[in-house]
């Protein structure tokens, strides 16, 4: 029969005894030896800090509905970059995107309609669109929806 | 027949012989994999707010792209120039479909009037379609630069407003130039006085430029406007007074 004899742990020295400068060795020799534990720790607080992704989604099911919406975005100075994601399906009505920067320039648009003469048919379509150092200030994403059968997906993210 | 009914058909007919006088021609070669329906579609955009919107009642025309990729489509085309898009769509999706952005991207856009005849000579650098590719004369030279200017990414705002109001006021093809004011945004007061003054060598008939020519209406023509109001006005009141006059010396 074995026993489980626990590994004997070194002797306590307490840190008075071994000096100021012998502290510090010993605390600098450990975070060496964890190097992989301290790489992600610090990769993991960087990441929460330094990359404030924001992001705006959702998914709208079109039953004959008809609304306007205005998404506006807070550009600060330093974004790096905006990525704009637009998907639609219609089966009748219409449906109008426009993004517009603080000065009111035109920074995309898309649009579908599916009547054609009084009768309903089919449109579908998607816009993807990066914008590399935005202008900062308010961004401005106008969408338009008239008597839409379908369904419109958007995905704006910025970081 | 009725005489009334053929009568009306044969004015219709001339004014379509007027104003569609003739058809345009779009011919080209398209090397699409089997995700891709083999056909293309022609969309006239007669309003530049429709430029990027897909829609049945846009389409124009189709046409077939056979085993070697070539297509050739005829369409009607007035005798000034008009904005049409070529397009195609994927087996999966409905003709009216656009995709904007990315290798996917599957649109181009071309200017074409009667007897106008358009090339599209097939892909490169890696995108299905691309706007370079378009091949028309000078005004189809003129979009071109145009639209990738308006999608550079690499210039400095400052600098593509000055672009824009110059191609506004060099370029030969109206329709390239009011695309360029309809492209314009943050300008300072000299650029919109430069614009202003372009706009008066344009055809104020031009259906693309209706709301850019009430924009940037001069002052000049509103004070005429106002001052023509009141000389109408002052030469009624005379004219009124001096009736009243006659009739009470008559009187």
């Amino acid at each position: 029969m074995k026993f489980f004899i626990p590994p004997v742990p070194p002797p306590f020295v307490h840190p008075q005894k071994l000096g100021k400068d012998n502290v510090l060795k010993q605390f600098y020799s450990k975070i060496l030896k964890m190097k992989k534990l301290t790489f992600l720790s610090l990769y993991l607080v960087s990441t929460l800090f330094c990359s404030a992704q924001t992001t705006v989604e959702k998914t709208i099911v079109l039953k004959d509905s008809s609304f306007q919406k205005s998404i506006n975005l807070n550009i600060k100075e330093g974004i790096s970059v905006i990525n704009f994601l637009f998907k639609s399906n219609l089966t009748g009505g219409e449906v109008a995107i426009k993004i517009l920067d603080p000065e009111d320039k035109m920074e995309g648009r898309f649009g579908l309609d599916a009547i054609v003469d009084g009768i309903k048919q089919p449109s579908s379509g998607r816009m993807t669109h990066s914008i590399s150092t935005p202008v900062a200030g308010i961004w401005k994403v106008q969408i338009q929806v008239q008597s839409a059968i379908g369904n419109l997906y958007y995905k704006i993210y910025f970081n | 027949m009725n005489k009334y009914i053929k009568c009306s058909l044969f004015f219709a007919f001339l004014f379509g012989k007027t104003v569609y006088g003739q058809q345009g021609v779009l011919s080209g070669v398209l090397k699409l994999d089997s995700a891709w329906q083999k056909k293309v579609y022609i969309s006239q955009i007669s309003d530049f707010n429709q430029m990027f919107t897909a829609s049945g009642k846009l389409i124009v025309a189709e046409g077939n792209i056979d085993s070697s990729g070539k297509f050739k489509v005829t369409f009607s085309a007035p005798k000034s120039n008009a904005l049409y898009r070529l397009h195609i769509s994927k087996n999966t999706e409905p003709a009216a479909t656009l995709i904007i952005g990315g290798e996917d991207e599957n649109y181009v856009f071309f200017i074409a009037k009667d007897t106008s005849q358009i090339h599209f000579t097939g892909s490169v650098n890696g995108k299905i379609l691309n706007q370079i590719n378009i091949v028309g004369g000078k005004a189809n030279h003129e979009l071109n630069n145009l639209l990738i200017l308006n999608s550079d990414n690499s210039i400095t705002r400052d600098s593509l407003k000055n672009q824009l109001v110059a191609t506004a006021e060099k370029s030969n093809t109206e329709l390239v130039g009011l695309l360029a004011v309809y492209s314009a945004f943050g300008l300072d007061l000299n650029q919109k006085n430069r614009i202003q003054r372009a706009l008066k060598r344009y055809d104020k008939a031009n259906l693309y430029g209706t709301r850019i020519f009430e924009e940037y209406k001069s002052k000049d023509s509103r004070v005429l406007i106002v001052l023509l109001i009141i000389v109408l006005f002052s030469g009624g009141s005379l004219f009124i007074y001096k009736d009243y006059k006659k009739e009470s010396l008559l009187k």
